[in-house]
């Protein structure tokens, strides 16, 4: 129950770890704990969620930015990435297709949006999963995308 | 798509909504006659039984808990249940009320999820929740209240609020003292208020008149509404000890369906979940659940599927009263766990789910690894009743379209709750004539 900064950034990992690549998210937070991550002397907040969506529109309510990272389904390469900015596009189809968490993530923005509670600034980044099958461990292909994901997520914390 | 139903037709449909739940369904419906309803919900589960063979006897109830994210606490407790029943341990007292308190907190948030997200909009016209929020917004809003309330049980007890890290075998990683509580118990008060106007909220909702003649299955206790406990017992006669669960209760395959349908040997199918618990235990709600019950209806029992949405908000309304309760008469124990030792074993657990009984078993060998493991979830259970509801339901209602036979089948299979992935709209309906 804590009471966030409403200017406050918070990036949420979205998956589920015994789902080989849908734990990318779980991957990359545990990688951005390891990184410096202070923009105008606020600490930003990491959390990891299973993306259902009313967690979600807790976690981001009052915030001025969110970041999630999802394995998403596209039908491209895996360990491709995507970037959506919300307030700017529509979600694209891979939010909402079948088979994928992310399902989740476009439920909560368009609930979100009903109920004013949508951050200022949601950038969504989806992974081209190769494998969502039941065990631990991300594909290679995904392992492989993992340096360059993180790394673009905190480009953006720091945009 | 509008075919009548005057020729042949097959509704089936292939993935659902979200990962965790892959399932499809299909009816079929031949000159005018239903032949066939099959529902095919994919069992994580059953993976789970075959991982966790060969790993240390602590390790089940944090890797079970990962089975899905909407009900760990239940499977970390009947994963604990059942090793410390192997391991010949007895966790009591106040550490067994801080699992009673936790397991309130994981109630609260599924049953509040499935009634504002999933159930509601089933009764008020509504394709999803987003569509029903914009109409009735302070219901939503007081749902995501309530939500996050119990979300706390989980933050304070839990350690976090997805895959709780503090429940071990034995009792706890660590147990808060008595003040930590105290600003829980705050928002729990306010929680309680918000979830009995959820009651009347949801009573005021068109039921349609459908009493099912289930043979009704919870776990039971002397005296608690039944969130833990030792046995099982039914509606019809049924009173075993967790021990003898397998001993009643027959899994077999089916062809159309990787899930194993559960069935009571000589008695055959069976419910679990809200209506069954509600049904055995009505006389063991708190006072205010108890009232609430009664204010919206409920009588003794409840048979009727559609129901079951009141029956899970005057759960809440007990898990709420429940866990103040337990908040009121909490006193920290001197320690966090009692001790546990490796020793070979097999041993049983039983404790309710939002959705229904979990049953675990476990094997533990004198290493304290686990030679054999058996989890029977709620879903699994029920499948064969919500076939036999859904068959029920078609049948009388052939004169629908497609589209209509179809969403109203869907109200039929999110009357049990069989988990929020299998309980979302269904995808990819094709519609086969002959």
């Amino acid at each position: 129950m804590n009471s966030p900064a409403v200017d406050s950034l918070i990036i949420i990992g979205v998956g589920n770890p015994m789902r080989r690549d849908d734990g990318v998210g779980a991957a990359a937070i545990a990688q951005l704990e390891q990184a410096e991550l202070i923009r105008n002397g606020d600490a930003v907040e990491l959390v990891l969620l299973d993306g259902e969506p009313a967690r979600l529109i807790e976690a981001w309510r009052g915030r001025r930015r969110a970041i999630v990272i999802d394995a998403a389904r596209a039908g491209v390469d895996a360990g491709r990435i995507h970037r959506v900015d919300v307030a700017v596009e529509p979600l694209p189809d891979w939010t909402t297709s079948g088979s994928s968490h992310s399902a989740g993530i476009a439920e909560a923005v368009a609930l979100a949006k009903v109920l004013d509670s949508l951050p200022d600034e949601l950038v969504v980044f989806g992974i081209e999963p190769a494998d969502l099958s039941l065990g631990e461990g991300l594909s290679p292909a995904v392992e492989a995308a993992l340096p360059a994901l993180v790394e673009l997520v905190i480009d953006e914390a720091g945009a | 798509m509008t075919h009548r139903a005057t020729g042949s037709r097959a509704l089936s449909t292939g993935a659902l909504a979200r990962v965790e739940g892959e399932g499809a369904m299909r009816i079929e419906i031949t000159d005018g006659r239903l032949v066939d309803v099959q529902l095919n919900i994919y069992e994580p589960p059953r993976f789970f039984e075959g991982f966790l063979r060969g790993r240390g006897y602590r390790e089940p109830a944090d890797i079970t808990a990962r089975i899905c994210g909407i009900c760990p606490v239940a499977y970390q407790m009947s994963a604990c249940t059942a090793i410390e029943d192997a391991l010949g341990v007895t966790v009591d007292g106040q550490l067994r009320a801080l699992r009673h308190l936790l397991y309130c907190g994981e109630w609260i948030e599924s049953h509040t999820l499935h009634i504002h997200f999933l159930h509601a909009p089933d009764f008020l016209g509504y394709d999803s929740a987003v569509e029903m929020a914009a109409a009735h917004r302070g219901a939503v809003e007081r749902g995501l209240a309530v939500k996050k309330i119990g979300n706390g049980i989980l933050e304070t007890i839990g350690g976090r609020a997805i895959h709780p890290v503090n429940v071990k075998v034995g009792g706890f990683y660590r147990v808060p003292p008595r003040r930590e509580l105290q600003p829980l118990r705050d928002q729990l008060e306010r929680g309680h208020v918000l979830a009995l106007e959820v009651v009347d909220f949801v009573a005021g909702l068109d039921f349609p008149d459908q009493e099912m003649g289930y043979e009704l299955v919870a776990v039971a206790h002397p005296s608690e509404y039944p969130m833990l406990g030792d046995r099982v017992v039914s509606d019809r006669g049924l009173d075993i000890s967790a021990s003898a669960f397998l001993d009643h209760v027959q899994e077999h395959q089916v062809e159309h369906s990787t899930a194993l349908h559960a069935r009571l040997i000589q008695r055959g199918e069976y419910l679990v979940g809200p209506l069954a618990r509600y049904s055995l235990n009505a006389a063991k709600l708190s006072p205010t659940a108890a009232a609430a019950a009664a204010g919206a209806g409920l009588g003794a029992t409840c048979n009727n599927p559609f129901r079951s949405i009141v029956v899970r908000a005057v759960e809440v309304v007990h898990a709420f009263e429940t866990a103040i309760a337990l908040i009121d008469g909490y006193e920290q124990p001197d320690r966090p766990d009692v001790p546990v030792e490796a020793r070979h074993g097999i041993g049983h657990g039983v404790t309710e789910a939002p959705r229904g009984l979990l049953y675990h078993r476990y094997e533990v060998d004198d290493d304290g690894l686990i030679a054999d493991a058996v989890i029977i979830p709620p879903t699994s259970q029920n499948q064969a009743t919500i076939e036999h509801d859904l068959f029920h339901f078609v049948e009388g209602h052939l004169e629908l379209d497609d589209d209509e036979l179809r969403r109203q089948a869907e109200v039929t299979i999110r009357n049990h709750d069989p988990c929020i992935s299998c309980a979302t709209h269904f995808l990819d309906l094709t519609v086969v004539r002959s």
